[in-house]
């Protein structure tokens, strides 16, 4: 028995040794066969803002506008834009595009998109929060009519997607996918875009497949089918890419770029990506929580100085980050709009820190916890335990709770904000740092939608002012002024303290070209395989 | 009859206590809201989402509701993938099964050879070898053991497909990628994998109960009548050491499904176990509690079936007990 057993084991390995040469045989050349450890959590544009799902979706919808292969904000299904003044844009629409299904594009699409990016169901509510009306004089005319002058309506319109208004309504789409139960949603499984590919099957965690769109109006590299394969586990979608089985692995776990650079055919692609991180410190609460210490010892900007001081973020990125990754000098990277080249870091100086922290009254330090989450951020937990001993060095105890997202994500978000000590990153969806100032680190202001996620309570009224002011300048160059020297400020006052930008690090067969964006978006069309 | 009834009841109660641990885990998994929505979500429209999950109704009422809509059937739909939940695992199911059917097979057809040799010639070379080898199938954990196994045939020697389910074909109305030639190469190292520690572990109780039953009085009154070897091995030795060795195949293939969730990450198989890690990493709680549910259904039923094998193998557990 055992001996036949092997026998046709022996047979089936023999034909699957064959079967596997056939397919790759077979394979046709323009065929891009990409991993990743996560997949698109919807196909529904309007319904999850995730950003890997946007950057999947962005492949197979467009906006109006788009960014281009350099990074530039370019018309897409908008061919050109005027300010009639300045609260009005009006937007001239791309002629002769069509939806994958064969239907016309014209402005009465963009109406319904716009509404149902506006449904209370919609993820992406905030992308026309500036926006008071709009209109569409004829098929191929869109008028925008913002509140307040928005310089970056253009920005903030990247991640609008637009979809056919016969399609949804046909498929009962209209509106995007609602949770409530009883409710079915076609278009969380089904896509109708205008984008350079088109979805041909999807089985969720499983494989998705998309075609190219033959009727694509821009330029496009010569990928005709993409395969798209989650994989979860880091060494199986190493082992997928180093046995020819994949084409495109993104992210390239960090403990595996030696062992993709030592194998033949394969080879590491990185830039910098747009996610800044950072430690905050609890400024708001009279008495921090979860640590012995009487009162806020971050009020005092000493201590805060202090703890820039003792956390030695080049010894984090060679270490955890195995060098894939940039020191930061401040709460955005340098491709993002109102960045200030002029901004420095507090040096790596343990005695210094010790000195600050002497003065501030703490000679022998003191003793709190940090919350840190172990799987939402390349190796966050390991980046943790290494700014827990940093800081022992400088006598500061500190009780790591790292927690999965799951955990963490509830306990440190608005209402409770329930951490003194912490490691978060953001990335501004519109690149542009008022994003971050609306969000991260302008004063709560929760009513108005301000510093929601402002956790650890830093508060300069004055930086806030100059934020505000951007939030309406017309002229670039003097908005653009305006922020630095908002960020200027953030620096100054050590609201937080910067640690570095993440490398965006893929791993391809070496015929493979591809484009990074600092977003991670994965822009297919501009891909090409040799 | 009446044994089969009382076993039917307790296992019903069973599943209801199954449900509500279930049920109770889950509130504590995490905030599945947060998980929903993006960084830029305000806080309004996230309390509105909470309200609309139901997610503030009190406990009991949440629990009840899922007790009433499971009866049906209905899991509801999972707040990560917005489908039906039983939808999801109608289609997710037929890919566990394969690889716990194939596994299973493949664990049994070599166990009980194996263990019936090993306890008939324990001192042979052979039969040492196979216990070592078993002591080293029951003591490498599974994830490890598929990956060295994607390493040496994907990666070096590029025999073996290192992820996913292979091309499906449909025999006598079933669709399953076994019969396939594509689908069996994809299945044979996950499946492989998956029987290693059951291997071991059925393996070695073969051996030891056939030891056990070897030393009896009746055995040595059959080699005293002159009945030839392969007599009294299978029928008189082996029949007698199955009642111990069913009950932990029975549950050894159930737990087949619960260990399939490392190797189905492992090898990528877009079975039952992807999915339920998919949903702990989303909280999505729906699709928690209906595996949760299916797992303790697959138990409950196993046990079931094993005891009334019980009743067909051995008449004195029927009229024992009283």
């Amino acid at each position: 028995m055992p001996t036949s057993l092997l026998k046709s084991l022996a047979v089936s390995l023999a034909a699957s040794v064959t079967l596997t040469t056939a397919v790759a045989g077979a394979l046709n050349a323009e065929t891009l066969r990409i991993a990743s450890q996560g997949d698109a959590t919807s196909l529904d544009p309007h319904s999850h803002n995730e950003s890997f799902t946007n950057y999947f979706l962005g492949n197979v919808y467009e906006g109006l506008v788009g960014r281009d292969r350099n990074f530039e904000i370019a018309g897409q299904l908008a061919e050109s834009w005027e300010q009639v003044d300045p609260n009005t844009w009006r937007f001239t629409l791309r002629p002769g595009v069509t939806f994958h299904d064969g239907s016309a594009f014209t402005a009465d699409d963009v109406i319904f998109s716009m509404d149902r990016a506006l449904a209370d169901s919609s993820n992406f509510k905030h992308v026309l929060a500036s926006v008071d009306s709009y209109s569409a004089p004829d098929d191929m005319t869109v008028e925008i009519v913002t509140r307040a002058p928005n310089p970056i309506l253009l920005n903030d319109l990247l991640d609008l997607m637009i979809l056919d208004r016969q399609w949804a309504e046909a498929n009962e789409a209209q509106e995007p996918i609602n949770l409530q139960a009883e409710e079915k949603a076609y278009s969380a499984t089904n896509a109708n875009g205008t984008g350079p590919f088109s979805v041909v099957s999807r089985a969720q965690g499983e494989k998705t497949v998309l075609a190219e769109n033959p009727d694509y109006w821009g330029d496009k590299g010569n990928v005709t089918e993409v395969i798209f394969t989650p994989i979860n586990n880091a060494s199986t979608l190493v082992s997928a890419l180093l046995s020819g089985e994949v084409d495109l692995v993104m992210p390239l776990p960090l403990q595996d770029i030696a062992r993709v650079e030592g194998a033949d055919g394969v080879k590491v692609v990185s830039s910098p990506e747009a996610r800044t991180m950072y430690i905050g410190m609890d400024q708001w609460r009279d008495q921090i929580i979860e640590s012995p210490v009487e009162g806020n010892p971050f009020k005092d900007l000493r201590v805060r100085q202090a703890f820039a001081h003792a956390v030695d973020a080049q010894a984090i990125i060679d270490r955890v980050m195995q060098g894939q990754a940039t020191l930061a000098t401040q709460y955005v990277m340098d491709k993002v709009n109102g960045f200030n080249p002029d901004l420095t870091r507090l040096a790596y100086d343990v005695d210094k820190a010790k000195a600050l922290l002497s003065e501030a009254g703490y000679p022998d330090g003191f003793e709190l916890t940090m919350d840190c989450s172990t799987d939402r951020y390349v190796n966050d937990g390991q980046i943790c335990q290494a700014v827990v001993s940093l800081l022992a060095r400088a006598g500061i105890k500190v009780n790591l709770i790292a927690q999965p997202k799951a955990q963490f994500f509830p306990k440190v978000v608005a209402p409770d904000f329930g951490t003194s000590f912490f490691l978060l990153s953001w990335t501004p969806s519109t690149m542009d740092s008022l994003n971050v100032f609306q969000n991260v680190l302008g004063s709560r202001d929760l009513d108005n939608g301000r510093g929601a996620w402002n956790i650890s309570g830093c508060s300069i009224p004055e930086a806030d002012a100059l934020a505000e002011k951007a939030a309406v300048t017309m002229d670039a160059a003097e908005r653009e002024a305006l922020l630095k020297d908002a960020m200027a400020l953030m620096v100054e006052n050590v609201c937080l303290v910067p640690l570095h930008v993440q490398q965006l690090v893929w791993g391809a067969a070496d015929n493979i070209d591809v484009v990074q964006h600092p977003t991670f978006e994965f822009p297919l069309e501009y891909f090409n395989v040799n | 009859m009446y044994f089969l009834v009382t076993r039917l009841v307790q296992a019903s109660i069973v599943m209801l206590g199954v449900a509500l641990v279930g049920f109770l885990v889950f509130q504590f998994i995490g905030d599945p809201v947060l998980a929903l929505v993006g960084q830029e979500t305000t806080i309004e429209d996230r309390e509105a989402l909470r309200e609309r999950l139901g997610l503030n109704d009190p406990l009991l009422v949440q629990y009840a509701r899922f007790v009433g809509n499971a009866l049906q059937g209905d899991f509801g739909i999972s707040y990560s993938f917005n489908r039906d939940v039983s939808e999801m695992i109608a289609e997710r199911l037929p890919a566990t099964i394969e690889l716990v059917l194939l596994s299973g097979v493949l664990a049994l057809a070599l166990a009980i050879p194996a263990g019936i040799y090993t306890g008939i010639r324990r001192k042979g070379g052979l039969a040492q070898t196979i216990m070592a080898l078993s002591v080293i199938g029951v003591s490498i954990p599974s994830f490890l053991l598929g990956i060295l196994l994607i390493l040496v045939f994907s990666v070096w020697l590029n025999w073996l497909p290192s992820f996913g389910r292979g091309d499906v074909g449909t025999f006598l109305g079933i669709r399953s990628s076994l019969f396939t030639l594509d689908g069996l190469s994809h299945a044979l190292m996950p499946a492989a994998v998956l029987c290693l520690f059951q291997l071991g572990v059925i393996l070695r109780l073969i051996r030891a109960e056939m030891l056990e039953v070897l030393r009896t009085d009746y055995i040595r009154f059959a080699w005293a009548r002159g009945l030839p070897g392969r007599r009294v091995y299978m029928h008189h030795a082996l029949k007698n050491t199955l009642v111990p060795v069913v009950t932990a195949i029975g549950l050894q293939l159930s737990s087949l499904f619960a260990f399939s969730i490392i190797t189905e990450k492992v090898f990528q198989w877009p079975g039952m176990g992807s999915l339920l890690l998919h949903a702990i990493g989303q909280s999505d709680i729906p699709l928690l509690a209906a595996y949760l549910i299916f797992v303790g259904l697959v138990f409950t039923l196993s046990n079931l079936v094993v005891d009334a094998i019980y009743v067909a193998i051995d008449p004195r557990i029927r009229h024992g007990g009283r």
